[in-house]
């Protein structure tokens, strides 16, 4: 099993130039079909509106429109292009309540910089594969919290059908 | 003749008894003046299926996933080795771009602090990415300082911390006087948040 890249486009909102430049890097060389970077969470959010990305990749501090607001705005079911998108936060923020805050605003994994491509990949395969259902409250639409991520490593190839 | 209903739990029935929550409380020893807050109506939540469509292109089964994982990371070394190839100039400019920032630092003005936070951040961030451990220390320091002091930040020391951080950077930077520096950063804003506690 292995993640289609060739299949999936991407938009990576991320104002430091260096980490933007490694990201699109990587997921180019993942195999990518469609990768579209941005420093600021509101022309990600114009990105995504032009047309939506399978995978959104965000820093949390940006000038405009931050990560959490942008992972709000994408969740909005009432103007999201894709409220569903699997959104990934990718930021040096690792305390405990900012991970919280970012769950609650409604994204779908949380990995702390710095990194490396093989966490990464773990982490993009972790959030594509998760089977858990959104929950929709008045304050809140999202991957339900009350579940732990169902992806726990690879999974099992899907049964071959008999002749 | 009024119904009452059963008590849910042993706090209601001394409640339903006579007792207030808060006497129940006090006669347990805990703190009193505290009322029990009634029992809030869940809000109305729905569960949302999500749709198959992007799980079924997203995953292939066409590979061994420990190979394919081993693959792709190569690539991206390879990828990744490149990038830091161009970025020798990058923590130069990110941290000249985030003294100069600093600079101008007014601690009355809200959007002041937030353009010096976000410039801490992000140089904190490329200083990881560069592996300038030092570098990401003082840029941490100096976030930390401007987003707990808030308004009541010395500007003395944010100064501080753009020499440092330019000094930093240089190429006649002597790496163990950095580390010097920025332990020296680190207990002042210690202590000066320790005084606005």
């Amino acid at each position: 099993m292995r993640i289609a890249f060739e299949n999936l486009s991407f938009i990576v909102a991320e104002d430091d130039p260096f980490w933007r430049r490694l990201v699109v890097a990587w997921l180019e060389a993942f195999g990518a079909r469609s990768v579209r970077d941005t420093a600021d969470g509101a022309r990600a959010l114009a990105l995504m509106n032009e047309a939506p990305a399978d995978v959104v990749v965000t820093d949390w501090e940006m000038p405009g429109l931050d990560g959490i607001a942008l992972t709000k705005a994408l969740r909005d079911r009432k103007t999201s292009p894709d409220a569903f998108v699997p959104i990934l936060m990718l930021t040096a923020y690792g305390e405990r309540g900012r991970v919280m805050r970012a769950m609650r605003a409604g994204v779908s994994g949380y990995l702390v910089k710095p990194t490396t491509p093989q966490a990464f990949y773990e982490r993009l395969l972790a959030v594509l594969a998760d089977t858990r259902p959104f929950v929709a409250t008045p304050h809140y639409f999202g991957p339900d919290r009350s579940r732990p991520q169902s992806f726990a490593g690879p999974p099992a190839p899907p049964p071959v059908p008999e002749e | 003749m009024r119904i009452i209903p059963a008590p849910r739990d042993k706090a209601a029935a001394k409640s339903r008894d006579g007792k207030t929550g808060s006497s129940a409380k006090s006669a347990a020893g805990k703190p009193s003046g505290t009322k029990p807050s009634p029992a809030k109506p869940a809000p109305p939540r729905e569960t949302v299926p999500v749709p198959d469509r992007l799980r079924a292109k997203a995953l292939a089964f066409d590979a061994d996933y420990e190979e394919a994982l081993a693959a792709a990371v190569s690539r991206a070394q390879a990828a990744e080795v490149r990038v830091r190839a161009q970025a020798g100039e990058t923590l130069a400019e990110e941290a000249a771009r985030c003294a100069g920032i600093v600079e101008g630092f007014d601690p009355a003005q809200a959007a002041s602090r937030t353009r010096s936070l976000r410039a801490a951040h992000r140089l904190r961030g490329a200083a990881l990415g560069l592996a300038v451990p030092v570098v990401a220390r003082m840029a941490a320091s100096l976030a930390r300082l401007v987003e707990r002091a808030g308004a009541r930040t010395p500007v003395a020391l944010v100064a501080a911390h753009a020499d440092a951080i330019r000094a930093a950077v240089s190429p006649k930077a002597e790496p163990r006087a950095a580390e010097v520096v920025a332990r020296e950063l680190e207990v002042a804003v210690d202590a000066v948040l320790a005084r606005l506690k």
